[in-house]
């Protein structure tokens, strides 16, 4: 199961241009840091640091800006009283059904209409898994003891205060799971970035990785240290934090 | 009476500014793009320049289009192929690694790992792997004396790769779940059953795959969707090929968006997408969640 | 969790932050792919004209272009040229956005092959009047270079360079097999068989995991292949603008294609790999572009000669394609005219960029002594007569896109050549009559 992702980062470690698939040459010295010297120094078509830095900053953008948002509509939806409830929650959930791919079209038209082409508006507000973050929180806020917002209501806090001093701070856990999920998605996003990133300093890391392979192939050694390289905060991140992460996905599926 | 209602207006403004954020972005960016797209496919004409209403020329042309069919069918056939596989080897690996013996967290993260990876680095990874003559397989099987297997040369092998390769990334996502779900079994039932002297395949099958009945419909809905979805693995490894034998939809519609700019008959196609899945999604939310 | 809440809020300032400084910065990144020469700095009153000079240059080509974007720079102090590189894959999406949505560069680069898919944006300039204004010299051109760059008579782009696909072999391995003339040349009889007999002759006598032949069978290799084998029978694959595949030449090249595969003579199932199997001696000859001959010159133990591709038929003909320079519309003609400037000075220079393995467009450049001393590069310079280029088809990318998927499925068995032919033909004639 492994076998792959060791072979990788064996790979990695071997001077361009060397014949990987050969075992012998694979275990065999030398092993050098070349490659990854060679990935890592930016020219005009590869960028590995702003690559993940756009990355990384799409995807906490996109993170925050969800949980956020979702979480003031789940609030608004599970606990205000107001006309036209069940209409906004079924639009919500039907939106469940829309595949980001099945917009692309004209989404980018619309992108390029606003002129955001290759921008990080462009990465950062189309796509973000809103539907899906507004169900999971709102059934936690849905489950919240009614007692608890009662009596904050009787202290005579607002529905703004309620929301922040009783809402937010007790759905930490149900929103790091989501958030989660939602990173982990943003951070593989491929086809919507390809799109719309369109000078090689706008890439995201799933975009920019392809590149390495140059067209003249075989040398594997350069791509495998830009993949060892693209995967290291994803695998760091993991290992950290393997419990969260999979209890968020544990609790996505408990919807 | 004026308190209530100024109370059920101050309830409604905030309603209005806890959803309004939420809503523009949702409705701008999700729910407007599908109807642009909708009246887009009854325009021709390439991008940026002059459109000219067509009617349903587009849909005509699809229902006759080849293309159009063969990388429907492609989709449907991965779906159909790959969905049984991922979800029962997500729920064999779940109870392996349930069965708590020597090691198994081990597994658990070895099993799911892969998921962390990006969809580029997973296709660049099985690319050098399945490549004819200079994959990793490839030389591994000459230097044996073995006749060399092509795993992208067929249309039958270009989905198995894809299959393998989707397998390996994906499988460990289903398997957390079938976890979480196994893990809400009380013990207690099973303690029961043991008393009344029930064997392993009689606990499976009456507690343990019952009680599963809700997480393995989500998994079965999840993966088909997502597999209707289909695009990183094929764009990066078989490249939609040999010829087009393993082109999905989405990839299609990219080709007809961005290499021939004919929006309006990928607006069209896209549309055909969003009403599949989201036919599909209803039936299988139906279906499947009858209780 | 107030800890949690407080590192929360804290995590939401510093992302807008970030995207705000971002945003802003863009233009300021330290590794942006952009470079500036040495002719920023001039005498006050002469005011430098910056250009934006969009390449589609991925790879060592890459190199080369910016180097001489450098060296154009340095030598002059009117004109400030920005290299913007970009991959290829990527280029002509991009390049057509920003045609669209006006936020064009001052000059690029594209394929005289999708000019015409340029064209209905309405935004390339053309060229006549410009270029009395710039100096620029059409005859100084070769002639079938030129001509491709005009369009009901008109100029819009100014040639670079021509790159087409040619014969490279393994000079030991025919040697080996005796089949090298005194002068280098391969022991062969002119035609289709006498090419395939020289490849069973290699077969016999190199080593077994050495492939005679090695073709791209699953990418573009196989159209640009079999597109010259059918000019060479004097038939062709558009006539007057229309696609006319399904012609007995085109029967009679696709059958040599796949007999070579069929035969054991090249390797099934091959796409990109191609190169590096000939760059590590396990190929005896390949057909593979112009842009090759810096890769395989890396290889040091490579003996090697590149000819241009053979006359298999009654007449000789080959694929190729060139890179031209075109100029956006805009209002800044003073722009404008200083970008044909720097494209004449591209050309004039083309032994620089013949390093890349393309070959120069200007006669003069050709006869220079600075391009003949470069080595093999001379050796197939006369293949850019035999190029036939393609029709001027707005559509032309995507149809060639769709009669290679047929090509390709002939070769992997998938479908017999007539069949093959015939859906190629269908294919083509909907995507044009769309």
């Amino acid at each position: 199961m492994l076998l792959p992702l060791v072979w990788m980062v064996l790979s990695a470690f071997k001077e361009p241009g060397s014949t990987v698939t050969v075992v012998k040459n694979l275990i065999a010295p030398p092993f050098t840091l070349e490659s990854f010297a060679r990935v890592l120094k930016p020219d005009g078509t590869a960028m590995m640091w702003r690559w993940t830095l756009n990355s990384v900053l799409v995807g906490i953008v996109q993170t925050a800006i969800t949980i956020v948002l979702s979480s003031w509509a789940a609030y608004a939806v599970s606990r205000i009283p107001f006309k036209g409830k069940t209409f906004v929650f079924a639009l919500i959930l039907a939106g469940m059904m829309v595949p980001m791919e099945s917009i692309v079209v004209p989404l980018f038209e619309m992108i390029a209409d606003l002129g955001w082409v290759n921008s990080y508006n462009a990465l950062i507000w189309p796509g973000m898994m809103l539907p899906l973050a507004f169900l999971i929180l709102k059934q936690f806020i849905d489950q919240l003891p009614n007692e608890l917002l009662e009596a904050a209501r009787i202290d005579g806090a607002g529905t703004f205060r309620i929301w922040w001093s009783i809402i937010w701070p007790l759905s930490t856990s149900s929103m790091a799971a989501v958030g989660i999920f939602i990173f982990i998605s943003s951070w593989n996003n491929l086809l919507w970035p390809m799109l719309v990133a369109q000078e090689t300093s706008m890439m995201t890391l799933p975009v920019g990785i392809p590149t390495f392979q140059s067209t003249f192939a075989t040398d594997l050694a350069v791509p495998m240290a830009s993949n060892v390289l693209a995967s290291l905060p994803a695998l760091i991140v993991f290992l950290l934090f393997q419990r969260n992460i999979i209890k968020g996905i544990s609790m996505t599926g408990i919807k | 009476m004026k308190l209530t209602r100024l109370r059920s207006y101050k309830t409604l403004m905030a309603a209005l500014i806890f959803l309004a954020p939420f809503m523009i972005l949702y409705v701008w960016f999700w729910i407007y793009p599908i109807f642009k797209g909708f009246i887009s496919s009854f325009n021709s004409g390439i991008f940026g320049g002059v459109q000219k209403f067509v009617g349903l020329d587009n849909y005509s042309f699809m229902i006759s289009d080849p293309k159009f069919w063969s990388s429907f069918g492609n989709t449907i056939y991965f779906i159909v192929i790959s969905t049984p596989a991922i979800v029962v080897l997500g729920l064999i690996l779940a109870l392996l690694v349930n069965m708590k013996l020597k090691g198994t967290t081990i597994l658990r993260t070895v099993y799911f790992m892969p998921f962390m990876l990006s969809v580029s680095v997973m296709g660049s990874i099985w690319l050098f792997i399945l490549q004819s003559r200079t994959g990793l397989i490839s030389e591994i099987t000459r230097s044996l004396g073995m006749k060399e297997i092509s795993f992208l040369g067929s249309w039958e092998m270009g989905w198995m790769s894809i299959l393998i390769a989707t397998i390996w990334w994906t499988v460990g996502f289903n398997m957390i779940l079938f976890l979480a779900g196994l893990q809400e079994i009380p013990e207690d039932i099973y303690e029961a059953s043991d008393i009344d002297g029930a064997g392993g395949w009689k606990k499976f099958w009456y507690i343990t795959m019952p009680s599963l009945k809700g997480v393995t419909a989500l998994v079965i809905i999840l993966q088909s969707i997502s597999s209707f979805k289909l695009f990183g693995q094929t764009w990066l490894i078989t490249k939609g090929g040999p010829g087009t034998t393993t082109t999905p939809l989405v990839h299609y519609i990219y080709q007809i968006a961005f290499r021939q700019w004919d929006m309006g008959y990928a607006s069209a196609v896209s549309f055909v997408l969003f009403l599949t899945i989201a036919f599909i999604s209803l039936i299988q939310f139906k279906f499947l969640m009858k209780d | 969790m107030r800890k949690y809440n407080k590192t929360v809020a804290l995590l939401l300032v510093l992302c807008l932050t970030l995207v705000a400084c971002s945003s802003g910065n863009t233009g300021n990144k330290k590794n942006e792919s952009t470079s500036n020469g040495g002719g920023g700095s001039t005498n006050s009153g002469t005011k430098v004209v910056d250009l934006n000079f969009w390449v589609p240059f991925s790879g060592t080509d890459g190199e080369y272009m910016e180097n001489m974007v450098k060296a154009y720079n340095e030598s002059q102090s009117e004109v400030n040229v920005k290299f913007m590189n970009s991959n290829w894959d990527n280029y002509y999406p991009k390049l057509q956005t920003a045609l669209v949505s006006n936020s064009a560069p001052d000059v690029a680069v594209a394929h005289v092959s999708k000019l015409a898919s340029l064209m209905p944006t309405e935004k390339v300039a053309v060229l006549d009047d410009l270029a009395t204004e710039a100096g620029l010299d059409w005859s100084t051109f070769s002639e079938n270079q030129l001509q491709a760059t005009v369009i009901d008579g008109k100029h819009y782009a100014v040639p670079l360079d021509t790159h087409a696909v040619i014969m490279y072999f393994n000079k030991k391995h025919l040697n080996d097999a005796g089949l090298l003339n005194e002068d280098g040349t391969i022991k062969m009889e002119q035609t289709a068989e006498g090419f395939t007999e020289v490849l069973r002759a290699l077969k016999k006598t190199i080593p077994a995991d050495v492939s005679p032949l090695i073709i791209g069978s699953n990418n573009v290799f196989t159209y640009w292949i079999w597109y010259a084998l059918v000019n060479q029978q004097g038939g062709s694959v558009f006539t007057d603008g229309q696609p006319t595949i399904n012609t007995p030449e085109a029967k009679v090249a696709m059958e040599l294609i796949k007999s070579w595969i069929d035969e054991g003579l090249a390797l099934p199932d091959i796409g990109d790999q191609s190169y590096d199997i000939f760059k590590t001696g396990n190929a005896a000859v390949t057909f593979s572009g112009v842009w090759a001959t810096g890769n395989f010159e890396t290889n040091k133990d490579l003996d090697f000669a590149a000819v241009p591709f053979p006359q298999l038929f009654a007449q000789p003909a080959a694929w190729g394609d060139s890179h031209t320079v075109f100029v956006p519309t805009q209002d800044n003609k003073e722009k404008q005219v200083a970008a044909l400037k720097f494209a004449d000075w591209l050309a004039s220079n083309g032994h620089m960029w013949a390093v890349a393995g393309h070959v120069p467009v200007k006669t003069a450049v050709l006869e220079s002594e600075d391009y003949t001393s470069l080595p093999y590069r001379s050796s197939y310079a006369d293949v850019i007569n035999d190029v036939v280029y393609g029709p001027k088809l707005q559509n032309l990318g995507s149809i060639e896109d769709t009669i290679l998927e047929s090509l390709v499925e002939i070769n992997y068995g998938m479908s017999s050549v007539e069949d093959g032919l015939a859906k190629a033909q269908k294919n083509a004639e909907t995507i044009l009559n769309k």
